[in-house]
């Protein structure tokens, strides 16, 4: 059976860019707390039952880079987060893939 | 009818979350479609948070309101920042508490269908709020009584979408048994921890035949904007000519 969509989507389809700028020197999880958690939920598992579930996801560093930069299909993009800042926010949301694997032990 | 406050899973998921901020998901299962969560916390967005359509439907609001199914309170609470007079009537007797709470001023435990207080600008059903009519049948009685809680000039905003996706096959066709009941009514089972409601049925219209059905009471159907995913918000009233 497929999912059925309890709540009207919070975004329009038309991408939208973010002008989120992350404080210089900012740590992955600093930036994902204001950057991403508000759809993706604390810890990354999504939000509403509309949202990606960062914390099973299988994509490779550069793929995440790429999405956060360019936008996804009801995300927009954040082209101002890159370099060193860009670096600790994907390795922090790979980690958030750990702290779930654990906890399910 | 009202629901029972120990079946009030709804209720009883955002009363928890209000006082305790504590976000445990309320636990949905329908027949037509995957078992899926709703989070309390979704129940209290601000208008920044609300989905397009319904902020369009906030703003579209005028007059004497009346939110239908007002959940939390969130839509009626930011029409009564705004200066609006809203009065917010749910079934689950927890939602109310909630928005009591909340500071919404006018509230009351209300079927829509049992609530004779008043003639309103604007009757909201928002997040698809019209569901309450249960089967495209549930029409008609719902009609005539939107007409008697209608002032002259009034208006009617929903917001629906058509489950026709839920029908589609890989090859983008649609496959629906048409001796089936119709594709957007669903049977829904809330429960939140060990708090279980009872079955209820939902419907979720397209826009044709909410424009037929409302054509067949009387009333002028304008489609205001498309949302997203097959979602929609419509602005309904009477039609000059019907009598009311």
């Amino acid at each position: 059976m497929k999912k059925l969509l309890l709540v009207l989507m919070l975004m329009p389809t038309v991408l939208m860019a973010s002008d989120y700028q992350p404080a210089a020197g900012a740590n992955g999880a600093q930036i994902y707390r204001e950057a991403c958690a508000a759809c993706h939920g604390d810890d990354g598992m999504g939000k509403f039952g509309l949202f990606f579930d960062l914390s099973t996801s299988v994509m490779l560093a550069d793929e995440m880079k790429k999405v956060i930069q360019q936008g996804g299909m009801m995300m927009p993009s954040f082209a101002n987060i890159n370099g060193k800042e860009l670096d600790g926010l994907v390795a922090y949301i790979q980690s958030l893939g750990d702290v779930v694997a654990v906890k399910e032990k | 009818m009202l629901i029972n406050k120990h079946e009030d899973p709804i209720g009883s998921a955002l009363l928890d979350f209000y006082q305790t901020s504590e976000d445990t998901n309320i636990q949905v299962e329908m027949d037509i479609a995957e078992k899926d969560t709703l989070a309390p916390s979704y129940f209290f967005r601000s208008f920044d948070e609300c989905p397009q359509l319904e902020r369009v439907a906030l703003q579209q609001a005028s007059g004497k309101v009346l939110d239908v199914g007002a959940g939390a309170g969130s839509h009626s609470l930011y029409l009564q920042q705004n200066g609006m007079d809203v009065t917010a009537i749910d079934v689950s007797p927890h939602s109310v508490s909630v928005m009591q709470k909340r500071g919404l001023s006018k509230v009351k435990l209300a079927d829509f269908f049992e609530f004779n207080e008043g003639a309103f600008d604007t009757l909201l059903f928002l997040m698809n709020g019209i569901g309450l009519v249960k089967t495209l049948d549930g029409f008609d009685a719902f009609f005539k009584k939107a007409k008697t809680l209608l002032a002259p000039n009034g208006q009617i905003l929903l917001d629906s979408s058509d489950l026709i996706y839920m029908y589609e096959e890989d090859d983008g066709s649609y496959l629906i048994d048409l001796n089936d009941k119709y594709h957007g009514e669903v049977e829904f089972n809330l429960s939140y921890k060990k708090i279980k409601g009872a079955p209820f049925r939902w419907l979720y219209v397209s826009e044709e035949l909410l424009i037929d059905a409302a054509q067949q009471s009387g009333f002028e159907c304008e489609i205001i904007q498309h949302g997203p995913h097959y979602d929609y918000l419509a602005k309904l009233t009477v039609q000059a000519s019907s009598p009311i």
